[in-house]
Parts: structure tokens; C-alpha cells; sequence
């Protein structure tokens, strides 16, 4: 037998565990923009409201596979192993996003997360800001994010140059941002 | 299999001292059926009895343990101390005070023929004045008879004996592998069914314990050998709470495990408030970078020796004003994630036997509770992220700690809950608004026992949101419910090293356990008033 070194194996297979991680992340767009976090133990996550409602959320699984050949392994230099790392995670999260699009979907319009890439889209925008509560950090708002396909992002990117729109829509983030503040402003422990 | 197993045994039996076997070869009397009546810690129960036992057929057996060879210069040292065993009767709570029907001299090693003819001249001597005589197991009995719970553990799969092996040849100067030590033992409890096998189970749990722990007892790992105690505790708790086991099939093994534990964490103590400086090994630079790590481990343990103390009705007020010097020297201390609060409670906790100690605990806790809650990234790793990962990733850990992005912490609301409990409520106040703004994450398992696993597959993690205005009086109804039911009566004592050994379980129902079972009767019944 020749000289093998198992712990410090044990030590790669970890870090080529996190660069799957990190790679799927990446590969993730719509899901990686989304708040998100890792769970270690356990099969489902329950959010519990300040109210004490609870709204459970089951995990699924998803899975990727690749196949090495021993040659493949034997005649290579380390490409082919990184390779695979980003294969796999771009499909894991290509599966990611698919999952967060298909709930997405399952939202009823009524919710008024869904816009209609019609030539009312301009007044679904602004009206959607209007009814939401945006989280600021910074100044900055947090979590507000368009999930568009091909054709309505080109409707969207056209919208941007709309000095008129870009106006009131700066003007009701504004309101939003003083809303916020009210409300941080309450966050206090009263009797 | 049997050949190699005999010479692993061997190997350990021959590099053990007294106390590196004894708990070992008590299972084995259990195994075979014997009621185990009494079990030296420290010192034998007068007159050199070590172990006390009634066999199946109800005969009364006593036995002293030896390590290594006796000749005859040992052999008149322990010449007097064997024969008391056999002439002075046995006088315990539940037995008759009479002579032992058995006395046996067990060792590690061989007697020499000269010794040999001793014993049997003294044996003649025994007979004619109606004592016992004395028996002898030496080491090739001993090895049959723990080789033969060792091919019970195991009887057809290679894996798992190969993994315990590998344990056992371990330098003992590293950490125990956790994950790995408790899916061996609880290999052992997997088939296990009615009380003979029950019996026999749990005995070989304490048998594979002592074996696995035996590298850390040699280099004077003591930290390891409590998490391999822990480990085999657990085990056997989960399979007595998981199977409702009436609590006389699993008190003498866990039992047995709590009194390795016990002796392992005293020793650590001691070493903990004697040492000058925390270093160690031959290469004090290298050394240096671990040592903040090395200390916040080597006080959580020591503050949970004192802690299990407390729990066991001992005074503990020197210890904890000496732990506190110690703390205050030795800084400053490390944290790697969530994982290290587990041994920042147990310090807390630890110090506030004293007036110094009490305000230096409620700092501690309140300097936890801003570093889980940081108003701005980075914000620290979950408990499950280990000190292996910590070491093996640092380059990468600052990239991989904020990519999850949102706000969630494992452990703050169990320094909240004690802080809550001793009315800071102004200090509270202020860090409210940062506090408010995190998801609070408890992993609750489908079955209380299950925390005693290494892993639960089954159970949920529940993520509570705060609202932004709290309320007072609900967050000290909150604080006065963190309470626990996973350990009860005598198994509470187990409770400050669980955490210690098992640093990913972080619930604040644990912390607060751990809080109201070392306060002093006042604090306790403030506790409850806390809910009115």
C-alpha cells in the first residue's frame, strides 16, 4: 500500500462540500436574493409569529449527479474536479430557483405580489410598493426584488428610463422609509 | 477476529491502572448476572474492598483490583489490605453484615509463583478459621472475560469494531470523535430486546466507554474522557427514556458512567485552578493561536464540574473564587460561533458563588448576548459549525459566514432569559430594538429524548419572530418557562456536561434548567414569581 493521508481528506471532501454549497448559492439567483439561511438538523421549519401563529415549511430535497471515470480522474489535473463541483451546484440551484418560482406561483394574485406584464404594469408597480412594508438597512431598502422573465425584464429595463415614474416611485420609498422609522421607533420593551 | 480481538484487550487491560478497568469489569459481573451492591471511586470501602457483588446464586462476593504484576515485595504492602477484604464482614445498607462468601485479588498482570505459594499457604490458613479463601483472577481471565462481551458487541459486522479499535489507538492528546463514539455505542442498544439483553447491552455500552476513553485516561485528556462518559450516558438515557426502562435495569450503567464523569471532571478542576498558564504541547507558537479556544473549552468544563456540584448539593464557593482568578488571567477567550456558549453558560454560571463572580457572570452573559446579536455583520456561525470546521476553514470563513443572509440566532434568547430573570430589564430594554430584529431558532426534536442523540433526523426548527413593541411581563413569563424535563432526579447531575459534550444543543429551555437547578433556594422561588 502506498501512502495515504485520510484526515487531511476528510478536510478536502469538507471544503468541497462548502464549494458546492457556495456554488449553488451563486447559481441561484431568484432563491439567493431571497433570505436565507442553513439547517443542520431536522425536516421542516416552523415560523412562529410574534401573534404565536405558525406557519410550517417542508424541505425537499434536491439532487444532482455526476459520474467520473477512473480515467478521467488518473489523466486530470484538478480541472475536472472543479468541474463538477460547478456543475453540481448550478444544477442544485437551478432547482432552487424552479422550487421558489413554482411557490411563487402557488401565491394567489389577490396577494398583489403578481404584476401583469400588461400596459397597466406601470400602476401594478406602483401600487404593489404602496400596499407592502419594505425593510430598510442603511437607508437602503432590503428585499425588494423583481423576478421577471426574458420578455417582461425588457418591459421592466424600458420602464426604468421613465424619469416620471422613477420620480413617484422615489417618493412613495421615501414614505416607506419614514414608515419604517415610525415603526423601528416603537421597538422598545414597555410594560 | 477473536485472536486480534484478545490482543486489543490485552493491550488495554496491561496499559491501564486500577480505576482504567474497574467500571469495565463491574459491567462484566453485571453481564453474568451479578447484583453490583457496591463500587469504589476513589477509595476502597474499608478494608480493601473495591467492588462488592451477590452472585446469581445469592453468594456474596468482594473483590480488589490491582494493575500490572505483583512479586513479593508488593505482595506484603497489599498483603494485609487482601486479607481484610476477607475477614472483615460487609456492612452496607440493604445486606446483612456478614463475611464475603467469595474474595477475589483481580489483576492486571500475573503473581509471581513465590506470591503464589503465599496465597495458597494463607488460603489454608483462611479455611481452617472458616474465612473465604483467596481467588485469583489474573490478566488471562480477565482478557477471556472482556474478550467475550467484545465479540457479544459485534458478532458478524467488521465496521464497527475496527471503528472502537481505532478509538482505542488514538494518542489520546486530541478531541474525542464524537459522532463516531456515539453511533458505536449506540450500535451496541440497536437489537436489544427483554432484560437479559437489555442487561447485557447496557453493560457493554460502559465496557465499549471505558475502552474508548482509555487513550484520553493515559495522556490525562480529561475533557475527551468526560465527552466519551457523556456520550455512553446519553446513550443509555435515550434507550431508557425512548423504551420507558424502569430505572433499576439502567442505574447501576448509568450510574457507573456518571461516577467516571465525576472523577474525570474533579481531576480537571483541579489541574484547571492549578496550572499557571494554559499551553501545551512542545510548540508554545503554534500553541499560542489555539489557546483562546483551549481556554474558553477548559473553564466551560471546569466551571461544569462545579456546576454538577451544585446540582449534587456540594459547597462550592473556593472553587468558584478561584475559577474566577483564573478566568480573569487567563484572556483573552475564544468563540468560533454559537457552538461556544454552551461553555460560556456553564462559566456564568460556575462564577456566581461570590459577589465578584456574580457581576463577572452577568457581564459575561450580557457580552454574549452583544455578540449574538450584532447590530452589523459578521454576524457568528450556528452552534452546529464544530471547532474542526472552524480550524479547517478559516480562510474561507469569512466569505461562507454571511451567506446566510437572514437574521437568526440559536442562542440569544437563552441569555436573554437570563438576564430577564435578574430584572436587567433597562439593559434589556436598550438592546431590544437589535435583539427584536432576529428570528430566534430552537431545534425541537419529534421526541424529548431524542436531544440525547447525536443527530435527529426527525423534528422541527422553529424560527419565532419578536414583535417590534415588546412586552415585560410576557418576556419574564418566557424567561420563567425556560425549563427542561430531559434530565430528572439523579440525571441531572449529567445536565452541565451534556452541554459541554453536545455544544450544538443550544435550547434556552436547557440554559435555563441548568440556571434554576444551580441557584440557591431564594433565586428559585423569585423564579416563580416571575410568572404571577
Amino acid at each position: 500500500m502506498l501512502q495515504d493521508w485520510p484526515e487531511q481528506k476528510k478536510l478536502l471532501l469538507g471544503l468541497i462540500t462548502e464549494a458546492i454549497r457556495q456554488r449553488t448559492i451563486a447559481s441561484a439567483p431568484a432563491a439567493g436574493l431571497a433570505t436565507h439561511f442553513t439547517i443542520s438538523e431536522g425536516e421542516k421549519v416552523v415560523f412562529i409569529a410574534p401573534d404565536g401563529s405558525r406557519k410550517d415549511m417542508e424541505m425537499e430535497q434536491h439532487e444532482a449527479r455526476i459520474e467520473l471515470s477512473k480515467d478521467e480522474l488518473l489523466t486530470d489535473r484538478g480541472q475536472v474536479v472543479l468541474d463538477a463541483i460547478h456543475s453540481i451546484g448550478e444544477r442544485l440551484g437551478s432547482q432552487m430557483d424552479m422550487q421558489m418560482i413554482q411557490r411563487l406561483r402557488q401565491i394567489p394574485p389577490s396577494a398583489g405580489t403578481m404584476l401583469r406584464g400588461d400596459s397597466t404594469l406601470r400602476e401594478q408597480m406602483l401600487d404593489a410598493l404602496k400596499s407592502m412594508d419594505v425593510e430598510f438597512d442603511n437607508g437602503d431598502p432590503v428585499g425588494l426584488t423583481f423576478l421577471a422573465s426574458p420578455a417582461a425584464a425588457e418591459r421592466l429595463a424600458a420602464l426604468n428610463a421613465d424619469a416620471e415614474l422613477k420620480t413617484e416611485w422615489d417618493a412613495i420609498l421615501e414614505e416607506k422609509r419614514r414608515e419604517w422609522i415610525r415603526r423601528e421607533s416603537g421597538r422598545r420593551l414597555a410594560d | 477476529m477473536s485472536g486480534f480481538v484478545e490482543r486489543v484487550v490485552e493491550d488495554w487491560l496491561t496499559s491501564s491502572d486500577e480505576r482504567g478497568y474497574q467500571l469495565a469489569f463491574v459491567s462484566c459481573l453485571s453481564r453474568n448476572g451479578h447484583t453490583v451492591k457496591y463500587v469504589s471511586s476513589h477509595t476502597s470501602l474499608e478494608h480493601g474492598k473495591d467492588i462488592v457483588s451477590l452472585s446469581r446464586e445469592r453468594q456474596l462476593c468482594a473483590y480488589q483490583l490491582k494493575a500490572g504484576n505483583i512479586r513479593m515485595a508488593q505482595w506484603r504492602v497489599i498483603r494485609d489490605e487482601v486479607l481484610d477484604a476477607a475477614k472483615v464482614p460487609v456492612d452496607m445498607p440493604g445486606t446483612r453484615k456478614r463475611l464475603p462468601d467469595q474474595v477475589f485479588l483481580v489483576l492486571t498482570g500475573n503473581v509471581s509463583d513465590p506470591v503464589r505459594n503465599a496465597i495458597s499457604l494463607l488460603n489454608e490458613e483462611q479455611v481452617n478459621r472458616n474465612y473465604p479463601e483467596i481467588q485469583l483472577i489474573e490478566l488471562a481471565e480477565l482478557v477471556s472475560q472482556l474478550t467475550l462481551a467484545f465479540e457479544s458487541f459485534f458478532p458478524t459486522t467488521l465496521g464497527p469494531p475496527s471503528d472502537l479499535v481505532r478509538l482505542h489507538l488514538q494518542d489520546g492528546t486530541g478531541p474525542q470523535d464524537k459522532p463516531l463514539t456515539f453511533s458505536i455505542l449506540q450500535s451496541l442498544l440497536m437489537d436489544a430486546r427483554g432484560p437479559a439483553k437489555i442487561r447485557r447491552a447496557l453493560s457493554n455500552v460502559v465496557i465499549a466507554a471505558q475502552f474508548a476513553a482509555a487513550p484520553f485516561r493515559r495522556a490525562q485528556n480529561h475533557v475527551a474522557e468526560i465527552d466519551t462518559w457523556v456520550l455512553a450516558a446519553c446513550c443509555i438515557l435515550a434507550i431508557a427514556k425512548k423504551d420507558g426502562l424502569s430505572e433499576n435495569r439502567w442505574h447501576l450503567p448509568f450510574e457507573l458512567c456518571s461516577e467516571a464523569i465525576d472523577s474525570a471532571a474533579n481531576t480537571l478542576l483541579a489541574e484547571v485552578l492549578s496550572r499557571d498558564n494554559f499551553l501545551e504541547g512542545d510548540n508554545a507558537l503554534v500553541d499560542s493561536l489555539l489557546l483562546p479556544t483551549r481556554r474558553t473549552l477548559a473553564l466551560g468544563y471546569a466551571a461544569a464540574a462545579i456546576n454538577s456540584r451544585v446540582i449534587q448539593g456540594h459547597p462550592v464557593r473556593d472553587e468558584s473564587a478561584r475559577l474566577l482568578d483564573v478566568m480573569q488571567r487567563e484572556r483573552p477567550l475564544g468563540s468560533w460561533g454559537e457552538g461556544a456558549w454552551n461553555y460560556t453558560l456553564n462559566l456564568a454560571l460556575g462564577l456566581r458563588h461570590t459577589p465578584d463572580g456574580q457581576r463577572a457572570a452577568e457581564g459575561i452573559v450580557y457580552g454574549w448576548l452583544q455578540l449574538a446579536c450584532p447590530k452589523k455583520p459578521p454576524r457568528p456561525r450556528d452552534p452546529y459549525w464544530t471547532l474542526d470546521d472552524d480550524f479547517s476553514q478559516r480562510e474561507q470563513a469569512s466569505d461562507a459566514a454571511q451567506s446566510d443572509s437572514l437574521k437568526v440566532s440559536y442562542t440569544a434568547m437563552s441569555a436573554f432569559g437570563l438576564l430577564t430573570r435578574r430584572m436587567f430589564r433597562q439593559h434589556l430594554n436598550q438592546l431590544w430594538p437589535v435583539f427584536s430584529r432576529y428570528d430566534h431558532a430552537v431545534f425541537v426534536p419529534n421526541e424529548v429524548w431524542a436531544s440525547l442523540q447525536w443527530a435527529c433526523e426527525q423534528g422541527s426548527l422553529e424560527l419565532h419572530r419578536l414583535p417590534i413593541q415588546g412586552s415585560w411581563k410576557n418576556v419574564r413569563e418566557i424567561a420563567a418557562g425556560q425549563r427542561s424535563s430531559l434530565f430528572e432526579g439523579v440525571q441531572l447531575r449529567l445536565l452541565p456536561f451534556y452541554l459541554c459534550t453536545y455544544p450544538h444543543r443550544v435550547d434556552a429551555s436547557l440554559a435555563g434548567e441548568l440556571d434554576y437547578q444551580t441557584s440557591p433556594p431564594s433565586f428559585r422561588s423569585e423564579w416563580t414569581e416571575l410568572l404571577v
